[in-house]
């Protein structure tokens, strides 16, 4: 009888203990030794032997290498290039045939990007815990979160206006070899000059910091909070995604964003490969603009503005009406029957675009800041799906 | 002195064996001899005072500061305003120069006076003379070699560039190459982002800013010396300067605080907390020693703090 328990136990362990729990490594840790000499380090489950993934693109993903069931660590000595983003993904062996396809499976982790060679304080506190305490206080913080400090834009700033990053978000460009000679475009556009900050780029239009959530076109009037900051999207910490993207929003506690940086040397840019997540991102304020498919010939329903507006859906297939289009869409087939996202016709931070002109049908101040952020200027971004 | 909790406190402390005067700045009051020497011995750094800008307008995101090798000057990057600033050492504000300067965030004065002002946004180095006119202007092509400085400092009639590449570049003063070593990366030996450098005649000292450390090289290339993350205990160490006994002043941008240390890279000391105002610090960013002063660039607060330093350790 105890026999027939014990073995009924281990039945019901084996039927309820989810895959990952003894298969997928833990802790992995990507470290960019140089340019040219990526590690990486993670914590093996049951004496499991892994594959390693890598990809540039989250696209095409390449098996570089099988480990033992021993090993905890690989280093990455082939075929790197110095300032190109590359992802990783490590499955327990023979499990996973594509990444592109099976990169959520629960047998599988993935790896933030890896900056050869730089590394990034957002991935790597893990390895130097004293790093938490740069920001963070336990008894005497003066910040929400026990921060040390106010200003958490000046910190993200300091960085990343270019001088300890890679990433100059004030010009919106990406350094694609340690200088700034001919940098990248980068994908989410350009903030210009910030207050305090100097920029050769004029953007037209941009996601203002320190404006409140409550200016949010199609957002939530009553909202108060905090005003916009670098941390309304991305967290500073690692969230398992390609920019660090927020879990969590005014309106969303769910946020989980996937996609990829993908490093264009030849046509001079970096651009987003957008897997799926980042309409719940935007709708985080901008809720009432995450219209179905038939909101443009039915009003879409509303929470927050006056019903009765029609909206360009997200979520849809310009191939399923005929339309083609050069603009990003969303989704893993990479043509026109991936879906229309907000990042479709807007740039995440600032556009240097011409702005469009203000919507004069406008009768409540929905769409009055202009700060629409488009990626064309005026509305070509229309035309560009239409072709009207 | 031992470093511990209460010898910061006591570190800015004001304590001075004979009598104190000082006259610390307040924005918006009379901008005219701010910085008054104290009279006597000092046994502890002493907050003198700020340099908040111009007569009208106030800094703006202040990467970098330099007192010219006279010491009658004090240069200023005012990096969000695209201009130098220059005072004298009393703290009144002379002149501003730079018209043609985008985000200068690098300074260096030779012995001649001539400032050296690097952009690493724009990859260039410009020379000007002290008045502020125009001497030279160089980019990579003139180098020879991708230019893009986080920090400068002259030695040895040596310009030295921390370079954004994760190199160091000696320059001749007329903008020539005379060496390069370093790499991007986080061995021994490799630089990531060095937004601070400091040398002696036989020394070179580099914040290596994304790797958490300092490095110490000779005129070489050769590595002397790595002070790591866990003995230095600094994060992103910036700005570095070096008095005249050998004391090493180096920004902790991230802690709000410059550490002061000995020879032997061993802490002693560190100046400011976080703040708003007053003797508190946001964001420190560039340091620099001359004399018996020490300087830091206030980054986030759009000014820049002048202590004196003791005597004695």
């Amino acid at each position: 009888m105890k026999r027939l328990g014990l073995s009924l136990l281990i039945i019901l362990i084996l039927i309820t203990t989810p895959q990952w729990a003894i298969s997928a490594p833990k802790n992995i840790k990507v470290v960019p030794r140089s340019g040219t000499v990526i590690d990486l380090f993670w914590q093996g489950q049951f004496n499991e032997a892994y594959d390693i993934w890598q990809s540039t693109d989250g696209t095409v993903w390449t098996n570089i290498y099988t480990t033992d069931s021993a090993q905890e660590s690989y280093t990455v000595t082939e075929g790197i290039e110095p300032y190109v983003n590359y992802y990783y993904l490590i499955s327990t062996k023979d499990t996973v045939t594509d990444p592109s396809m099976d990169a959520t499976v629960s047998n599988a982790t993935y790896v933030g990007p890896a900056y050869p060679p730089n590394q990034s304080a957002h991935y790597f506190y893990t390895n130097d815990t004293n790093l938490c305490a740069d920001c963070h206080s336990t008894h005497t913080g003066v910040g929400e979160a026990l921060l040390k400090y106010q200003e958490v834009d000046a910190l993200c700033l300091t960085c990343h206006d270019g001088s300890q990053s890679k990433y100059n978000v004030l010009d919106g460009v990406v350094s694609r070899d340690g200088t700034w000679n001919n940098p990248l475009q980068s994908a989410a556009g350009a903030f210009g000059a910030l207050s305090g900050h100097t920029s050769n780029v004029i953007a037209e239009s941009l996601h203002t910091l320190g404006a409140f959530p409550s200016e949010a076109p199609g957002g939530n009037p009553e909202a108060l909070g905090d005003g916009l900051s670098c941390i309304s999207c991305h967290s500073a910490h690692n969230t398992q995604n390609y920019r660090i993207i927020t879990k969590s929003t005014p309106e969303n506690t769910n946020v989980g964003v996937i996609g990829y940086a993908v490093t264009d040397k030849v046509n001079d840019r970096e651009y987003g490969n957008y897997i799926s997540g980042i309409n719940d991102l935007c709708s985080g304020c901008h809720p009432d603009y995450l219209a179905s498919a038939g909101s443009g010939h039915e009003p879409a329903s509303e929470t927050y503005v006056t019903d009765g507006k029609y909206r360009h859906p997200v979520g849809v297939s310009p191939a399923v009406y005929g339309l083609t289009t050069t603009l990003p869409l969303e989704g893993i087939n990479g043509d026109n029957s991936d879906k229309v996202f907000c990042l479709t016709c807007h740039y995440a931070h600032g556009s240097t675009k011409e702005s469009a002109l203000s919507d004069i049908n406008d009768t409540d101040g929905e769409t009055a800041a202009i700060n629409y952020n488009l990626r064309r200027d005026y509305w070509s971004v229309c035309q560009d799906c239409h072709k009207k | 002195m031992s470093f511990n909790q209460k010898a910061l406190v006591g570190a800015i402390t004001l304590i001075i064996s004979c009598s104190i005067i000082t006259a610390a700045a307040v924005a918006g009051g009379n901008r005219t001899a701010l910085l008054k020497q104290p009279i006597g011995s000092l046994i502890a750094i002493q907050y003198l005072g700020e340099l908040v800008g111009d007569d009208r307008t106030s800094m703006e995101r202040p990467m970098a500061v330099a007192v010219d090798k006279n010491n009658e000057y004090i240069f200023v990057t005012d990096t969000g305003r695209n201009r130098i600033l220059v005072f004298n050492l009393d703290g009144d504000y002379l002149r501003e120069f730079g018209t043609t300067l985008d985000y200068p965030n690098a300074l260096a004065v030779d012995k001649q006076g001539r400032v050296y002002i690097g952009e690493f946004r724009t990859g260039r180095i410009h020379v000007f003379s002290s008045d502020g006119s125009l001497l030279g202007l160089w980019n990579s092509g003139d180098v020879g070699t991708p230019l893009s400085p986080l920090a400068l400092d002259i030695e040895n009639n040596t310009l030295l560039v921390a370079n954004r590449t994760g190199e160091i570049l000696l320059l001749s003063l007329e903008g020539r190459l005379i060496r390069k070593f370093g790499s991007a990366g986080n061995l021994p030996g490799n630089l990531a982002y060095p937004n601070g450098i400091a040398a002696t005649d036989n020394q070179i000292i580099v914040s290596d800013s994304g790797n958490g450390r300092l490095q110490v090289f000779d005129y070489q290339g050769n590595l002397v010396k790595v002070i790591p993350r866990q003995q230095l205990g600094i994060s992103a160490p910036r700005g570095i300067s070096m008095d005249e006994r050998g004391r090493i002043y180096v920004a902790d941008t991230l802690g709000h605080r410059v550490v002061q240390m000995n020879g032997a890279f061993e802490p002693i000391n560190e100046i400011g907390k976080y703040g708003l105002n007053g003797d508190k610090l946001s964001f420190p960013n560039g340091v620099a020693v001359s004399g018996s002063r020490l300087y830091i660039t206030d980054r986030e607060n759009g000014r820049v703090l002048v202590y004196a330093l003791p005597e004695t350790e």
